[in-house]
């Protein structure tokens, strides 16, 4: 196990806590899991399915949605005039059909029971047997404007390769989580991430993502691709793909103008490389221009790996 | 306390559980989840500054939006109607 990291990075949970067995890695591989059939890669670091995006784009001429847009020179985080929209231009998402091979099985659609009986969706990848990742606001809600919702979730049903009403390997209830202080004390989004651990090992048969903790460098050359339930989509229960190039990198966050919707949170961040499915980032945030996520480094690298279960 | 955008989901005037309900617009960045409209149809969504929002349900192929002004303190209450889309 890896020593577990202290200030804003400590992890935190509402579980009576055990040591989760897991080795230290910087990269964490991927496992296809016992479901067998798995899909190759396309070329260039996407998934194959990125040709179909390839087909619609040049499908002939399309009007691409403009309300809302704002002038890319007003466009800042801090800029409390510009807008949020979490697809920018044309909507470029591909829904995934084949939801039950790997890698798109490892993706699960989160149906969250919030402290006041609230109920969100959101998006989880499994990182080991019974252990997924998520954004640290799936499992803690934290500044809601209503105190009755604060605080941990009280439960998380997990579908790994939903499609529809189709749940090709069941789904499993939790009620453990882990998160870090950085997110639980303040809601500070460089610390959005967390962990559900599941009382069944579904992971063993969807399998895993890896995950790596890349220099800037490493990050700004790849493309990534994120996979995930958005809520404009059928009632939140189809799985859709975008992919792009990494856009901007901060030692806590991953900016990229991926196409998402609400109920992405969560959803991995992911590079090819060699052949594996490396997350790079957590899904969190919707944003004016580009969308971000909580970045994969050391200390999250560390806390992932020990959350495993 | 942020403001909240709340109210419920309704369509043809009666309430829809389980419609998604989220801000597609936003003066900044937000967390990228959903709620699910409740029995009634009821949701509450904190918006965590002032300023121009747009909020949208979507229940199967049916969606509606409504664009709200967020004052500082504000508790805004709306109806969020759901509509199919035109078979044109």
């Amino acid at each position: 196990m890896s020593a577990a990291p202290q200030g804003p990075h400590a992890p935190i949970s509402n579980l009576v806590q055990t040591a989760a067995e897991a080795a230290g890695e910087e990269v964490s591989p991927p496992e296809i899991g016992s479901a067998g059939h798995s899909l190759a890669p396309g070329e260039d670091g996407v998934e194959a399915l990125a040709q179909q995006r390839v087909a619609l784009e040049s499908a002939g001429p399309q009007a691409p949605d403009v309300a809302g847009l704002v002038d890319i020179g007003r466009a800042s985080f801090a800029d409390r005039d510009v807008v949020l929209e979490t697809v920018h231009g044309s909507d470029q998402r591909v829904r995934v059909t084949d939801t039950a091979s790997y890698p798109y099985r490892v993706n699960a659609s989160l149906l969250i029971t919030a402290r006041d009986g609230s109920q969100w969706i959101g998006t989880g990848w499994f990182i080991s047997g019974r252990t997924l990742i998520t954004a640290g606001h799936c499992v803690y809600i934290k500044n809601s404007g209503l105190a009755a919702r604060e605080g941990w979730v009280r439960s998380i049903q997990v579908m790994p390769g939903r499609d529809g009403d189709k749940l090709p390997f069941g789904s499993a209830t939790s009620t453990q989580f882990w998160t870090v202080r950085g997110w639980a004390d303040t809601g500070d989004e460089n610390y959005d991430y967390a962990a559900i651990v599941l009382p069944t090992p579904l992971g063993d048969t969807v399998g895993t993502l890896g995950f790596a903790s890349p220099v800037d460098a490493t990050l700004l050359a790849s493309v990534a691709n994120v996979t995930g339930y958005p809520g404009d989509k059928a009632h939140g229960s189809e799985l859709w793909y975008d992919t792009k190039q990494i856009a901007a990198v901060s030692p806590t966050k991953v900016h990229y103008d991926i196409d998402t919707a609400g109920g992405q949170s969560g959803a991995a961040v992911y590079i090819i490389r060699d052949g594996q499915r490396l997350a790079v980032a957590v899904h969190a945030y919707g944003g004016p221009t580009t969308n971000s996520g909580t970045r994969i480094s050391a200390p999250v690298f560390a806390n992932l790996t020990n959350w495993k279960a | 306390m942020p403001p909240l955008v709340s109210g419920r989901v309704t369509a043809a005037g009666a309430p829809v559980a389980g419609a998604r309900v989220m801000f597609v617009r936003a003066p900044v960045a937000l967390p990228d989840v959903a709620q699910v409209s409740g029995p009634t149809g009821q949701f509450a969504l904190n918006a965590p500054t002032p300023g121009r929002y747009a909020v949208a349900a979507y229940a199967g192929r049916a969606a509606g939006e409504l664009q709200v002004d967020v004052g500082a303190t504000d508790v805004i209450e709306l109806v969020l109607s759901l509509r199919e889309p035109s078979s044109d």
